[in-house]
C-alpha cells in the first residue's frame, strides 16, 4: 500500500495545528494592551467605557440604569486601565472592581462607604427549620474567618463578626447552606430550607458534567462522603456493595492485592475477553487499585451503552469515572486523617490433628487396599500410630519424634502440631495517614496530597510488609479570562516485602494455600535436638520462611496530565489534554540454601528446594500516553431550547516491556545480588509489545423546556488489536428522557413530587479489551506468532532452543459487540425525603470471540477463536433512599437500600454443535451446576457392588461410598456422553450466579455523633465445593492434609457421618452432587462506624476547623448457612477454602482540619 | 470575528483528526515475537524448529518403569491393569498436537533457500518423530485417523475422517522411517539424530509391528520382521557400537547405568545427556522412594550360572531368603536388585530388603540406574545419563527377528545373545542344548523364541519395554499369574529379624510370599486392555470414530 497520501494529510494536520496555536497567541497578545488613550468631553459614560473595554480587552459589567445619563470629560495618554477608570469614575458615585478579566461597576452605597470601618459586632439570632421549629446544631461560621459556633437546643446562636460587612454561613446536614449578611443590632431569624434534593447536583459524565435531573442514561454516583468516613485499604474495599449493579470482586485479603470490578454482570464468555469496566481517573485510564482512595472526590458509574458509548471500544462493559480532589479557592486548608487498624481473617482453616490424621490416613489406606484403589506407597507404621497417640494424649511425657528403625539417621515424626497456630498466631496491624493541603486565590488553586499506607501480613513469621506512598500535586490557573491551565502529577509507590517461600511452591498464602500441601500435623516445628524439623521429604515452612530468602516487589506508577481549557467565546469551550504514565515494577526473589539435620544433629542434606542459591528478577516497564481534544458548545435558545454539542478526538498508545533474569550459584548465597554468580547458564528473557487506539466521538443534547430530554452519543474507534481490514468500529447510542414532574398537569403535586423522570436508552458498543498484559497473544490477537523456548535436551552441552508452530487464528477475527437497551425511572417525593431509581436492561453480547469451539483432537491445536456466540444478560437494579429528622430535628437519619439482579443466557454458540456440557452451550444459563442426586451412602458392600459406577471411578465401590440416584434408570451411574441431550444421571442442581445482591446503609447524626451501618449480601446463590479439599480429605493422592471437618467421615461405626468413607483419590465420591451443594446466600455487616465530631466551641480554643474521631468495625458479623469452611464473599469471586480470606478489622481513626 | 475564526479552526482541526484513518498509528506488529512470514529462511531456522522434537525422545528412565506389566508390583497398584481405568471425556492420550507440529514443518520448510540434501536432513528428523508418534498412537489405540497435512481450515472434512486401519498407518510409519534412514547423515553435530538412531527406531518399530501382526493374526508380518533384522544388522555392521565392558562381569552391567557421560560409551547409540546446573534429573531419589519392586515372577526368570532355569538347575538354592535366592544366579540379578551389602545411600548398606517402607514394595528393590552418591539423591540434582537407544536392544531385536523368521542360527546367537552373556560371565546360549523351562511363561512357544524372550526380559529389565512386548506377543494374560504381584518370601524367622513396627502390616500368602495387594490374590486380564479407550467426546463429535472393543 502507498501511504504517501496519509503522510501528506498528517503534515497538513500538523501545520494546521501550529497555525491555529500561533493565531491564538497572537490574539491573546493583543488583548492585553494596557495602554489606554482617551480624549473625551462630556461624552456618555457608556461610550467611554466601551472605548476602554475595546482598548484594554476587559469586559464591563454594570447595571445600565446606573450608567445612564452620566457623562464624563477625560484626557489620557498611555494610561493604565486603573488610571483610566479612576479618572472616569471620580464624582460619579460609582466604584469598580476587577474580577478576572471583568470589571464590575457598582453604585457607591452608604454600606459600601462604611466598608473601611472594621469594627467587631456581636450578632445574635435564631434558626428555624422549614416548619418553623427551632433547629439546633446548625454550624454558623463567619465567611473567610475561623470563627465558628453552633445553634443551641432552642435554635438560638450568638457570634462575634469582625465587621458589619461580614457574611455568616449557616450549614447543617440535609439543609441547604445559606449565606446571610450580618445585620447588626437586630436578632437574625434564619429559616433553613431542606436541601433542594440532589437534582441540581452535577454528575460527572464522559467528557463533561451533567445535571442529575437531565441524565438520560443509567448513571450512578458516589461522593467522597461514602468513602471518607472509615479507613479503606483500596478503592474496591470502599465501593464494595455501595452501588447496585457495580460488582466488586475482592480476590482475597492478601496485603497488596487489589479488587476487580464488573458492572451489571454483563459479560463475555470470549477467550481472553476482558469484561471489566473502563476505569478513568480524571479522564485517563488507570488501575483503580493504585489510587489513594482518600484522594477521590466523586465516582460516576456509567452502566448503559448510552452513557458509555462516548468511550467506544474499551467501554463495552461500562465505565467508572473517578474524579480526584482539586484545589479550592479560599484560605489554605490543611487536613490530616489517620487510622490504625488491626485485622484478622474472617475465618482460618482448621486442619486435622495428629490423631484424626492417622485415623483418616489409615482408613483411606485400608479402603484403597480393599477396593483396588489408590494406596499409599509409604504407609504409616504401627509404631508411628502408637507413638503418635501417646504424644497426643500426653505431650509432656512422650516424644514427638523417634529415630527411624529403617534408617537410624532420620526421625519419624509423631507430634501434633497446629501449623495454622504456628504460622498465623494473631492479629496483623495496618495504618494509614493522609495529609492534604488545598487552597488558592481567584485565579490559581492548588491541592497537595500525601498518603501513606502500611499493612502487615497475617503469616507472622514471614514478616510480610506492604507499603504504599501516594503523593500528588494539582495546579489550576486561569491565565486569562479565556485560558485555563491545569497540571496534575501523582505517584504511587508500593513495596511488598515477603518471604520467598511461595516462590518455590512451598506454601505461604501467595500461592493460594495456607500451609504446604503435605505438611502433616505429625511433624513438630523442631527436632528433639533443636534443629528445624523436616528431612527432605517434608518441608518445614518455618525453616523456609526464616532461612530461605525474600521476595521483594517494588512498583512506581507515575502519572502526569497537562490540560488546556480555552473559552474562545461565550458558549464555547475547548479542552485539550495530554497524559503520560510510566509504570515500573521490579520484583526480586532470592533463595538461600540451608542445611537439614537428622537424629542428634547428623547432617543429612542441604534443603533441596532452595538449593542452589539463586536470584530471579522480574522487571516491567510500561509507558502510556493519551491525548484528548474536544470542543463543546452549550446554549439555551428562547429560554426553552437547551442545546449542547460536543465533538472530540482521543488517541492512546501503550508500550510494554518486561524483563526476566535468573542466575544461580551465587558467590555469597545470602547476598541477593544477581551479578555475583557462578551460574553456568543464567537465564534472560524479555518481551516487548504495544497497542494503539484512536477514536472520534460526539455527543448531542437537546432539552425542551426541561421536560423532554434527548441525547445522542457515539464514537468511531480504531484499534491496533485487529487486522487493518477489520479494525474500525462505530458505537452509536441514543437516549431519551421525560421529566413528568415538570409537566403542567402535574403542578398540583408539585409539593409532594419533586422528580419523576422516565428514561430509555439504546446503544451498541464494540469491545477491544483483552487481558492487559505484555504478551503478543493479548496485544496482537489476530497475528499467530511462533512460540519459542528451550527444550530439555542438551545440544552440545547446552539446552536446545526452539521455535514452535503458531496457533490458529480465524481470518475473520474482529470486534465483539455489546448492545444494551435500558429503561429507567428516577423519582423524588415528599420534599425529597424519599428518592430512588429503577432500571431494567437487556444486554446482548454479540459475536463474542469464543475459543470454546469443540473440534476433534486430530486438529492438534487449540481451535481458533471465532466471532461466534451471543449472550444475553437481563437484569434490574433498584435503589431507594429515605431521609428525615426526628426528635426535634436533633437526630437526622438516612436509610438507603439497593438491590440488583441479573441472569445471563447463551443465546447461541455455534462452536458447540454437540451441546457438550464441558463447554458453553446454547441455552445455557451461566453458572449452571450439573450434578448427581445423592441418595446417601451405600449401606453394605453388596449394595455398592450391585450398582455399575465404573464411569465415575473404576475401583470397587464399598459401603460408605456415595450412592447416586440412577435418574435415567439405565442400571448404571454415568454422565452419558456429557451433552445436553444425553447427560446420563446428571441434572441441573443449582446455579452459582449470585442473585439479588443487596446493600443496606444507615446513617445517623445526633448532635456531635455520627453512626454508619452498612450491610451487604446476596439472597440466592449455589456453591459447588467439589474440588475443594474440605470435602475430600485426600483428593488426588496420599499427600494432602485433610481439614478438620473431614474427620466426620464414614466408618462402619460412624455411618451417619457427613462425608463418605475416606479414600485416596476417591473420585467417585467427589462428583458434583446435591448433598454437598451449598447455599451461598449471605448477609455481611461490612461496616459499623461510630464517630464523634468535636464542637465548634472547643475547636476554636485549639484553632481547629474540624476534628472527628471514630471507631470502625469491618466484616465483624456474617450471616450465612454456608458450610463453615468457606467465606461467602471469597467463593463468590472464585476463591476457595484455601484462599487467603478477607479480613475482619477494627480501626481507630482521626480526621482533623486546620 | 476572531472568535469565529478560532472556533472554526478548532472544529476544522478536530474534523481533520476525525477524518484521518490513522493506519500508521494503529499498525502495530509483534516487537519481540517471531512471525511465521519471516521464519524458515535458513538452516538455523530449520534446526531451531526441529529442536522441539527432541523433548519427545523415548528416554529410558528407570523410575517406575514397567510398573504396568508382569515385571513389577508397585505399592500403588497399576490402575490400568487393575481394570479401574474409566473412559475419559477428552484427553486420555488421544493427542495429535505433535503430529501437527511435524505437519507444520512439512508444509513450510521448502521456503528455505537450501539444497535438497540439507533440507532433507530436517525432513528426515521430522518424519522420524512423526513416525514414532503414530507408532505410539497405534500401539495405544489401534486404528487411528491419519493426518499428514497441516490443517488450516477448521471447517474441512479432514477433521472428521474415519480411523485408518492399523496396518495402513504402520505402512506410512515405515515409509516415514525409511525416508529418515535414507536422509539423516551418518555423523551429525551436537547430539542431533544420526542415521543409526533412525535405524534403531526402525528396528524397534518393525520388530514390534512384525510380531504384533504375527501374534494378533493380522498377517503380512514377514516384511516387517525382515526390515527389523536388516536395520539391526546395519547398526551391527557399522562397527561403531559394542557392549560396554571393563572385564568385570559382577559390576559392568550395574555400572553401565550409572554413567555421567554416555556420549562416548560404545553401547549408546543415542543417550540422554545431563550436565550439572544446566539440565539435571531427579531419578535417583525418585527410585529410592518409589515403593517399587520386581515381582516374584520376574525374579524367577533369572537363570542360574549354569545357564539353566531355577526349576532345572542343581545350583538353585531356593528362595527362603534373598541371600539364598541370589546365590548362583545370573550376575545381572545382583546388579538389578538390591541385595545384602548394596549401598543404599552414602554408606547406608542394605542388610534386609527394606519392605514395609517406601523403599520397596516386594523386597526386590530395583537398583538399575540408581547410584549411592548423596549428590545424586539431591532434588533435581543428578546428572546420571539415560539411554535412548542401547546397542544391547539392537542385538536382542536381531535375535528375535531372526528367530521369528526361522533364520536364527547359532552364529546369529553368538553375535547377539551370547555377546550379552559374555559381558556378565554367563554361559552361552547353545541352540542344540536348549531345554524347555517347565515354569515357562510361554509353554507353547518353541524353546528358542522362549529363551530369547527371557533374555530380553532380563537384559532390558526396567527399560520400559515390557508392556509393549506383552501387547505385540498378545500375552496380556501373563498378568493373571499370581506370582506377578508377589514379593520375596518372608518366613517367620526372617520377619523376626525386622523391627516389628516396620513389617507389622506386611501381608504374606500361604507360602510366606509377600502379598503387595492384600485385597486381591490375582489380577485378571481383559482383552479390551490391548487397546485404550477413545475419549467419548471424539466419538460424539465424529460419528465415523467408533469405540474400541470392550470399552
Amino acid at each position: 500500500m502507498n501511504f504517501s497520501w496519509l503522510k501528506k494529510t498528517l503534515l497538513v494536520m500538523k501545520l494546521t495545528t501550529i497555525i491555529m496555536l500561533v493565531a491564538l497567541f497572537h490574539v491573546s497578545a493583543k488583548s492585553y494592551s494596557q495602554k489606554i488613550n482617551l480624549n473625551e468631553t462630556n461624552a456618555p459614560l457608556k461610550k467611554v467605557l466601551q472605548k476602554i473595554g475595546k482598548q484594554s480587552g476587559y469586559v464591563f459589567f454594570y447595571d445600565t440604569k446606573e450608567v445612564k445619563d452620566k457623562t464624563v470629560t477625560v484626557k489620557l495618554k498611555d494610561a493604565s486601565v486603573n488610571q483610566a477608570l479612576d479618572n472616569c469614575l471620580q464624582n460619579q458615585l460609582l466604584i469598580y472592581k476587577v474580577v478576572g478579566n471583568t470589571i464590575i461597576l457598582q453604585e457607591q452605597s452608604p454600606a459600601n462607604q462604611e466598608k473601611e470601618q472594621l469594627k467587631p459586632v456581636k450578632v445574635t439570632g435564631k434558626i428555624l427549620d422549614e416548619k418553623g421549629e427551632p433547629l439546633p446544631g446548625v454550624t454558623i461560621k463567619v465567611k473567610g474567618e475561623n470563627t465558628v459556633t453552633a445553634s443551641g437546643s432552642d435554635g438560638s446562636f450568638a457570634i462575634t463578626a469582625p465587621s458589619n460587612n461580614a457574611v455568616l454561613v449557616f450549614s447543617f446536614i440535609g439543609y441547604a447552606t445559606q449565606e446571610v449578611s450580618v445585620s447588626a443590632g437586630q436578632t437574625m431569624i434564619i429559616k433553613m430550607q431542606p436541601q433542594a434534593n440532589a437534582l441540581n447536583e452535577l454528575v460527572v459524565v464522559g467528557y463533561g458534567t451533567q445535571k442529575k435531573v437531565n441524565l438520560t442514561g443509567a448513571v450512578a454516583s458516589v461522593s467522597s462522603k461514602d468513602l471518607e468516613s472509615r479507613p479503606i485499604t483500596n478503592l474496591g474495599d470502599g465501593l464494595n456493595g455501595l452501588v447496585p449493579g457495580l460488582n466488586v470482586n475482592v480476590q482475597n485479603g492478601q496485603p497488596g492485592i487489589g479488587a476487580s470490578f464488573s458492572i451489571r454482570g454483563v459479560t463475555s464468555i470470549g477467550a481472553n475477553s476482558n469484561n471489566s469496566p473502563l476505569v478513568l481517573v480524571d479522564g485517563v485510564a488507570r488501575d483503580p487499585n493504585l489510587i489513594d482512595p482518600y484522594d477521590i472526590e466523586s465516582i460516576s458509574i456509567l452502566k448503559d451503552a448510552a452513557s458509555s458509548a462516548i468511550y467506544g471500544g474499551r467501554a463495552a462493559y461500562g465505565v467508572i469515572l473517578i474524579t480526584t480532589k482539586q484545589g479550592k479557592k479560599g484560605k489554605t486548608q490543611f487536613n490530616y486523617s489517620g487510622s490504625y487498624t488491626t485485622t484478622r481473617p474472617t475465618l482460618l482453616p482448621k486442619y486435622v490433628n495428629s490423631e484424626q490424621y492417622i485415623n483418616l490416613f489409615n482408613q483411606a489406606q485400608r479402603t484403597g487396599a480393599a477396593s483396588g484403589g489408590y494406596t499409599s506407597s509409604s504407609p504409616l507404621t504401627a509404631l508411628d500410630s502408637i507413638k503418635a497417640f501417646a504424644y497426643f494424649a500426653d505431650p509432656a511425657h512422650n516424644p514427638d519424634a523417634y529415630p527411624d528403625p529403617g534408617n537410624p539417621n532420620k526421625y519419624r515424626y509423631v507430634g501434633n502440631t497446629d501449623w495454622i497456630k504456628v504460622l498465623y498466631p494473631g492479629w496483623a496491624p495496618q495504618q494509614q495517614h493522609n495529609l492534604s493541603l488545598t487552597g488558592g486565590d481567584d485565579k490559581t488553586t492548588y491541592a497537595v496530597n500525601f498518603g501513606y499506607f502500611k499493612q502487615e501480613g497475617l503469616e507472622k513469621l514471614a514478616n510480610q510488609i506492604y507499603q504504599r506512598f501516594t503523593p500528588s500535586l494539582k495546579l489550576n490557573t486561569d491565565v486569562t479570562r479565556w485560558l485555563t491551565l491545569n497540571l496534575s502529577m501523582s505517584l504511587t509507590n508500593t513495596k511488598n516485602n515477603n518471604s520467598a517461600s511461595s516462590r518455590i511452591g512451598q506454601g505461604g498464602p501467595t500461592n493460594g494455600s495456607w500451609i504446604p500441601g503435605d505438611l502433616r500435623p505429625l511433624q513438630p516445628v523442631y527436632n528433639p535436638d533443636g534443629n528445624y524439623s523436616g528431612q527432605g521429604s517434608y518441608s518445614n515452612p518455618v525453616a523456609i520462611i526464616n532461612s530461605g530468602g525474600r521476595d521483594i516487589n517494588k512498583q512506581n506508577d507515575f502519572w502526569t496530565t497537562a490540560k488546556v481549557t480555552i473559552k474562545p467565546a461565550d458558549h464555547f469551550n475547548i479542552v485539550s489534554d495530554f497524559t503520560y504514565n510510566a509504570l515500573s515494577d521490579y520484583d526480586r526473589a532470592n533463595l538461600v540454601p540451608f542445611n537439614e539435620y537428622g537424629v542428634n544433629g547428623t547432617f543429612l542434606d542441604v534443603f533441596p528446594w532452595t538449593n542452589p542459591s539463586q536470584v530471579t528478577e522480574n522487571r516491567l516497564n510500561n509507558n502510556y500516553s493519551a491525548f484528548n481534544a474536544f470542543a463543546t458548545y452549550e446554549n439555551t435558545f428562547n429560554k426553552k431550547h437547551y442545546l449542547r454539542a460536543l465533538i472530540g478526538y482521543n488517541q492512546e498508545y501503550k508500550h510494554y516491556q518486561t524483563g526476566y533474569a535468573f542466575a544461580n550459584n551465587l558467590i555469597d548465597p545470602s547476598l541477593a545480588s544477581i551479578g555475583q554468580n557462578n551460574a553456568t547458564k543464567p537465564v534472560v528473557n524479555g518481551t516487548e509489545t504495544e497497542y494503539a487506539l484512536a477514536g472520534t466521538f460526539y455527543r448531542l443534547n437537546y432539552i425542551y423546556d426541561e421536560k423532554y430530554l434527548l441525547e445522542f452519543n457515539g464514537r468511531y474507534d480504531g484499534t491496533s488489536r485487529f487486522a487493518p481490514g477489520s479494525r474500525f468500529a462505530f458505537s452509536p447510542s441514543v437516549s431519551v428522557g421525560w421529566n413528568i414532574a415538570k409537566e403542567g398537569f402535574m403542578s398540583g403535586l408539585a409539593n409532594d413530587l419533586n422528580e419523576l423522570k422516565l428514561r430509555a436508552s439504546y446503544g451498541v458498543l464494540p469491545n477491544q479489551k483483552t487481558t492487559d498484559a505484555a504478551s503478543s497473544a493479548f496485544q496482537y490477537p489476530y497475528i499467530a506468532t511462533m512460540p519459542y523456548g528451550s527444550v530439555n535436551y542438551l545440544f552440545n552441552g547446552q539446552l536446545g532452543q526452539y521455535v514452535g508452530a503458531p496457533g490458529l487464528v480465524s481470518p475473520t477475527f474482529t470486534w465483539e459487540k455489546v448492545q444494551t437497551k435500558n429503561i429507567g425511572l428516577d423519582y423524588s417525593l415528599l420534599d425529597t425525603r424519599l428518592s430512588g431509581s429503577f432500571d431494567y436492561y437487556i444486554t446482548d453480547t454479540k459475536n463474542m470471540l469464543i475459543g470454546s469451539q469443540v473440534l476433534p483432537a486430530v486438529l492438534g491445536t487449540t481451535p481458533p477463536v471465532l466471532n461466534a456466540g451471543d449472550l444475553r444478560t437481563k437484569g434490574w437494579e433498584i435503589s431507594l433512599s429515605w431521609r428525615d429528622r426526628l426528635f426535634n430535628n436533633q437526630l437526622s437519619y438516612n436509610v438507603r437500600v439497593g438491590m440488583a439482579n441479573y441472569i445471563n443466557t447463551i443465546i447461541s454458540d455455534p462452536n458447540n454443535t454437540i451441546l457438550s456440557l464441558s463447554s458453553h452451550y446454547q441455552g445455557e444459563r451461566l453458572g449452571t451446576i450439573w450434578g448427581y442426586t445423592t441418595e446417601g451412602f451405600y449401606k453394605t458392600n453388596a449394595e455398592a457392588a450391585a450398582v455399575n459406577n465404573s464411569a465415575l471411578a473404576g475401583y470397587t465401590w464399598l459401603a460408605g461410598d456415595v450412592k447416586y440416584a440412577d435418574l435415567n434408570h439405565d442400571g448404571k451411574i454415568d454422565f452419558g456422553n456429557n451433552t445436553v441431550s444425553n447427560h446420563g444421571d446428571k441434572k441441573i442442581i443449582g446455579n452459582s450466579t449470585p442473585r439479588y445482591r443487596f446493600n443496606f446503609n444507615l446513617n445517623l447524626d445526633y448532635k456531635a455523633f455520627d453512626f454508619t451501618a452498612f450491610v451487604q449480601g446476596v439472597l440466592k446463590a449455589d456453591f459447588d465445593p467439589t474440588g475443594s479439599r474440605v470435602f475430600n480429605p485426600f483428593p488426588s493422592d496420599e499427600y494432602g492434609i485433610p481439614y478438620a471437618y473431614g474427620a466426620d467421615s464414614w466408618t462402619p461405626t460412624n455411618t451417619n457421618a457427613y462425608f463418605a468413607r475416606a479414600r485416596f483419590a476417591g473420585s467417585g465420591n467427589e462428583q458434583t452432587q446435591t448433598k454437598y451443594l451449598q447455599d451461598a446466600a449471605y448477609a455481611r455487616v461490612k461496616q459499623l462506624t461510630l464517630g464523634y465530631s468535636f464542637q465548634p466551641a472547643w475547636l476554636n480554643k485549639v484553632s481547629l476547623k474540624k476534628l472527628r474521631v471514630y471507631v470502625t468495625g469491618s466484616n465483624l458479623i456474617t450471616i450465612t448457612s454456608l458450610f463453615k469452611g468457606f467465606d461467602p464473599e471469597i467463593i463468590q469471586n472464585g476463591g476457595s477454602y484455601q484462599t487467603y480470606p478477607i479480613d475482619k478489622a477494627v480501626s481507630f481513626g482521626i480526621q482533623a482540619t486546620l | 470575528m476572531k472568535t469565529k475564526y478560532l472556533i472554526y479552526t478548532t472544529l476544522a482541526v478536530i474534523m481533520i483528526f476525525a477524518a484521518c484513518k490513522k493506519d500508521s498509528f494503529l499498525n502495530r506488529t509483534p516487537l519481540s515475537d517471531i512471525s511465521p512470514q519471516t521464519f524458515f529462511k535458513s538452516e538455523t531456522d530449520l534446526q531451531l524448529y526441529c529442536n522441539q522434537y527432541y523433548s519427545q525422545l523415548p528416554v529410558q528412565v528407570f523410575a517406575n518403569a514397567d510398573d504396568q506389566s508382569d515385571d513389577k508390583a508397585n505399592n500403588s497398584i497399576n490402575q490400568y491393569l487393575a481394570g479401574t481405568t474409566t473412559i475419559p471425556v477428552t484427553g486420555g492420550g488421544w493427542s495429535f498436537t505433535f503430529i501437527r507440529t511435524c505437519n507444520y514443518f512439512l508444509a513450510n520448510y521448502s521456503k528455505a533457500n537450501l539444497s535438497d540434501a540439507t533440507k532433507n536432513i530436517y525432513v528426515g528428523e521430522t518424519l522420524f518423530f512423526r513416525a514414532m508418534t503414530y507408532w505410539n498412537l497405534v500401539k495405544r489405540f489401534g486404528d487411528v485417523p491419519y493426518i499428514n497435512k497441516y490443517i488450516v481450515d477448521t471447517s474441512k472434512s479432514a477433521l472428521y475422517g474415519p480411523r485408518l486401519p492399523h496396518k495402513q498407518v504402520m505402512d506410512s510409519v515405515f515409509k516415514d522411517l525409511s525416508f529418515a534412514v535414507a536422509n539423516i547423515p551418518v555423523t551429525t553435530p551436537n547430539g542431533r539424530l544420526n542415521k543409526y538412531d533412525a535405524l534403531a527406531l526402525m528396528a524397534r518399530v518393525c520388530l514390534w509391528e512384525g510380531t504384533y501382526r504375527r501374534y494378533a493374526g493380522a498377517g503380512d508380518e514377514t516384511n516387517y520382521l525382515q526390515a527389523a533384522s536388516t536395520a539391526a544388522e546395519q547398526i551391527m555392521s557399522s562397527g561403531k557400537f559394542s557392549l560396554y565392558t571393563t572385564g568385570n562381569p559382577k559390576t559392568d552391567y550395574y555400572n553401565l547405568f550409572i554413567q555421567y557421560d554416555l556420549r562416548s560409551n560404545p553401547e549408546a547409540i543415542m543417550c540422554m545427556y545431563y550436565a550439572p546446573t544446566v539440565l539435571m534429573n531427579n531419578n535417583d531419589r525418585t527410585m529410592g522412594e518409589a515403593g517399587d519392586g520386581y515381582s516374584k515372577n520376574f525374579v524367577r526368570s533369572y537363570l542360574c550360572t549354569d545357564g539353566l532355569p531355577t526349576a532345572l538347575s542343581p545350583l538353585y538354592k531356593g528362595d527362603d531368603s534373598l541371600d539364598a535366592e541370589v546365590t548362583n544366579r545370573d550376575p545381572r540379578m545382583a546388579q538389578s536388585i538390591a541385595t545384602r551389602g548394596f549401598d543404599f545411600l552414602n554408606g547406608d548398606l542394605i542388610t534386609l530388603p527394606r519392605i514395609g517402607t517406601s523403599v520397596t514394595s516386594t523386597g526386590y528393590q530395583p537398583i538399575k540406574g540408581r547410584s549411592s552418591r548423596l549428590a545424586d539423591w539431591n532434588a533435581n540434582a543428578s546428572t546420571l545419563n539415560f539411554f535412548i537407544f542401547r546397542y544391547a536392544e539392537t542385538l536382542l531385536i536381531e535375535a528375535e527377528a531372526k528367530a521369528e523368521l526361522g533364520l536364527c542360527t547359532q552364529s546369529v546367537l553368538d553375535l547377539t545373545i551370547n555377546k550379552l552373556r559374555d559381558r556378565v560371565g554367563m554361559p552361552h546360549m547353545i541352540i542344540a542344548n536348549l531345554v524347555k523351562d517347565p515354569q515357562s511363561n510361554f509353554p507353547s512357544l518353541p524353546v528358542l523364541i522362549d529363551e530369547i524372550r527371557r533374555e530380553r526380559r532380563v537384559e532390558l529389565a526396567s527399560d520400559g519395554f515390557r508392556f509393549d512386548d506383552l501387547l505385540r506377543w498378545h500375552a496380556g494374560s501373563l498378568i493373571n499369574n499370581p506370582e506377578t504381584i508377589l514379593g520375596i518370601k518372608l518366613l517367620p524367622k526372617v520377619r523376626a529379624e525386622y523391627p516389628a513396627s516396620q513389617v507389622g502390616s506386611v501381608v504374606v500368602d500361604g507360602n510366606y510370599y509377600v502379598r503387595v495387594y492384600p485385597s486381591i490374590t490375582t489380577r485378571t486380564w481383559n482383552d479390551k486392555l490391548y487397546l485404550s479407550p477413545i475419549p467419548t467426546q471424539e466419538i460424539t463429535l465424529n460419528p465415523a470414530i467408533k469405540q474400541n472393543p470392550g470399552w
